[in-house]
């Protein structure tokens, strides 16, 4: 994890935990990266890279996966119930995924009750769709 | 496998080291080794005999049993090779940096210098450990009777250490010898339908007594006292050798420095067997003196033995032909109680050393702080009901703990679906009530050349326990050496 990351982490971390807390709770609003940046580093990055090229650690890289068909980032082993999907990542596909990844898409290896919080979630797919799509210099 | 230029100072390669988190999570592609790590593998003391196969041995699972196996069979002198489904070895032990950039332990953690197995590890590749402040809390917090009772350690620890020595009064009776059932087998098989409900009910105890005596049970089982089996417990506290002190800290002490994850690392990178990642098995055929293991995607492979190290609720998944036991395939399937949650919570403010207790009906279950941070607390919690409440859920687990503490503020927190994990179908096991009679020895045996390894398989003080798996991959890889070579 690069330092930029970390840094952007702890300065938004305090506005981030209002948000996950539900004291904020409101419906999503305009494009908050910072705000995803730390809901992914509590429940997204114990298992997945954000970085291009990023080796799996329990899950693949995220990086681009935003408007990426399921399974089909080279180099990692998809459970056959990815691998059956036919649609697409965008951002309301992963809205709909992200709320309970096992109950969406039964025998996925992602072992997450997901991000049950409505603006949470529109963050982390704001983070995905933004970080997750420039490369780190 | 081309070397990464960059080594440790353990001797083994950087790219080695990080192991499935930056080296070779790739379906099919070896992670340590290899044609050429084969060639530099010492030769067997004694030939291999048999028909000519692909490998001598075939492990199926990555865990601490697996990997243990692994590496000693290799050293034996038997071309190994490691089919792991996940992209890491490790198995139901899962360290990382990075939640919330804390470094956490999302399943097995905890290590002892009285469990001998990992304990020899750790002193082998030269690991070191550090404390878990909660483990000695000066603080606690109790649900008794629907209220938080809070206090001091130092004013009621005697009170609470009486119900729990009442409570494990006939673990030395029970498992005089822990690592042996048939020594005292008689007094294990008239206890082994009892539940931990049925021993509490049999006690009277204070109210604070029971409000952290339950919690701490249904932590150890990670049930509801209700599906916990009694004899099970009575092993682990033998295995504590009997006494509060030394469970506790052998069970909630002392943790790796650098993560089980290296320590899990360092025994597969030492083994020099080959280890395909991201590689879950769909079946394992038996044809003549010859075993044909299918990855779910790719060619056979054949080999002269398999060894099964797996959590025995996984073992339906794979197809073997012919089929395991209808024994084994019970205890697979009833043998062991359900299993709860770990969880992690990063609470505002410094809490200190502290430990919270609630029983099932509050759902939280045991919680204690995991490390101590310059403006928050890392707790880490035992649920006993995986479904009560999603950890994953700020909302939820912030409600949970104020009924601790009104005030406590979560900033974070997180859980690892082991239940949810089709590899792992679960956290650590004890067998449910009635177990340990019904499957303990069934479980454990061979059955042709196929050998059952793994953490919750065999008779030994730690099944259950990192030391646990380590010791039966070890007694496995022997087996299998004295099968295999003449």
């Amino acid at each position: 994890m690069s330092e930029t990351f970390l840094h952007c982490v702890r300065r938004t971390a305090l506005a981030v935990s209002l948000v996950m807390l539900g004291i904020a709770a409101r419906a999503a609003g305009p494009c908050d990266p910072a705000a995803g940046a730390a809901v992914f580093a509590a429940k997204c990055a114990t298992c997945h890279s954000i970085d291009a090229g990023g080796e799996p650690i329990v899950g693949p890289t995220l990086f681009g996966v935003v408007n990426r068909h399921p399974a089909t980032l080279a180099g990692f082993a998809y459970s056959p119930a990815m691998q059956a999907r036919s649609d697409i990542w965008t951002p309301a596909m992963l809205d709909w995924f992200l709320v309970d990844p096992p109950g969406r898409v039964p025998g996925t290896y992602m072992a997450f009750s997901g991000v049950k919080n409505d603006a949470a979630r529109a963050a982390v797919i704001c983070f995905l769709s933004t970080a997750g799509a420039t490369p780190k210099k | 496998m081309k070397k990464d230029p960059q080594v440790s100072e353990n001797g083994v390669t950087r790219r080695d080291f990080l192991g499935g988190a930056a080296a070779t999570a790739t379906a099919g592609v070896s992670l340590l080794a290899s044609a050429a790590a084969l060639a530099d593998a010492p030769p067997a003391r004694k030939s291999p005999r048999g028909a000519h196969t692909d490998y001598d041995v075939i492990v199926v699972g990555g865990g601490f049993s697996g990997i243990t196996a692994a590496r000693d069979c290799q050293k034996n002198g038997l071309r190994t090779l490691v089919f792991e489904a996940k992209s890491r070895v490790g198995g139901r032990t899962f360290d990382t940096t990075k939640f919330r950039g804390h470094h956490i332990e999302l399943g097995g953690t905890w290590v002892h210098w009285a469990q001998p197995a990992v304990w020899s590890e750790i002193a082998r590749y030269g690991l070191d450990v550090e404390e878990t402040p909660g483990a000695t809390a000066e603080r606690m917090i109790a649900m008794v009777d629907g209220k938080p009772i809070a206090y001091a350690t130092s004013d009621r620890i005697e009170e609470i250490v009486t119900g729990i020595a009442t409570y494990f009064a006939e673990s030395e009776l029970v498992w005089a010898r822990p690592y042996d059932s048939k020594f005292q087998w008689s007094e294990i098989q008239s206890r082994d339908a009892m539940t931990t409900a049925d021993r509490l009910k049999a006690l009277s105890l204070s109210p604070l007594q029971r409000a952290t005596l339950v919690p701490i049970v249904e932590a150890m089982g990670h049930a509801p006292m209700d599906q916990i089996s009694y004899t099970e417990m009575l092993r682990w506290w033998s295995s504590g050798l009997n006494n509060f002190p030394t469970v506790n800290d052998t069970m909630a002490r002392f943790k790796l420095k650098e993560g089980t994850g290296t320590l899990a690392r360092l025994i597969a990178a030492d083994g020099k067997a080959e280890i395909r990642l991201g590689t879950p098995i769909k079946r394992i055929e038996k044809r003549g003196d010859v075993y044909l293991v299918s990855p779910r995607d790719g060619a056979p492979v054949s080999a002269r033995a398999v060894i099964l190290a797996l959590p025995p609720r996984v073992l339906p998944s794979i197809e073997i032909l012919p089929s395991l036991s209808s024994g084994k395939l019970a205890a697979a399937r009833e043998g062991f109680s359900t299993s709860g949650m770990k969880y992690y919570v990063e609470l505002k403010g410094r809490q200190g050393k502290l430990e919270m207790f609630s029983s099932s009906q509050y759902r939280a279950g045991l919680l204690f702080t995991y490390a101590e941070l310059p403006n928050s607390t890392l707790m880490v919690g035992f649920a006993p009901d995986a479904k009560a409440f999603d950890a994953n859920d700020e909302e939820s687990v912030q409600t949970l703990v104020r009924q601790f503490q009104p005030d406590f503020e979560v900033l974070g927190s997180m859980s690892y679906g082991w239940g949810s994990d089709p590899f792992a179908l679960g956290t650590y096991s004890s067998f449910a009530p009635g177990g340990v009679t019904r499957f303990h020895a069934e479980l454990a045996r061979r059955e042709g050349r196929i050998f059952m390894a793994g953490g919750d398989i065999g008779d030994h003080t730690w099944r259950g326990f990192i030391d646990g798996a380590i010791t039966r991959g070890a007694r496995v890889a022997r087996e299998v050496t004295e099968e295999l070579v003449s």
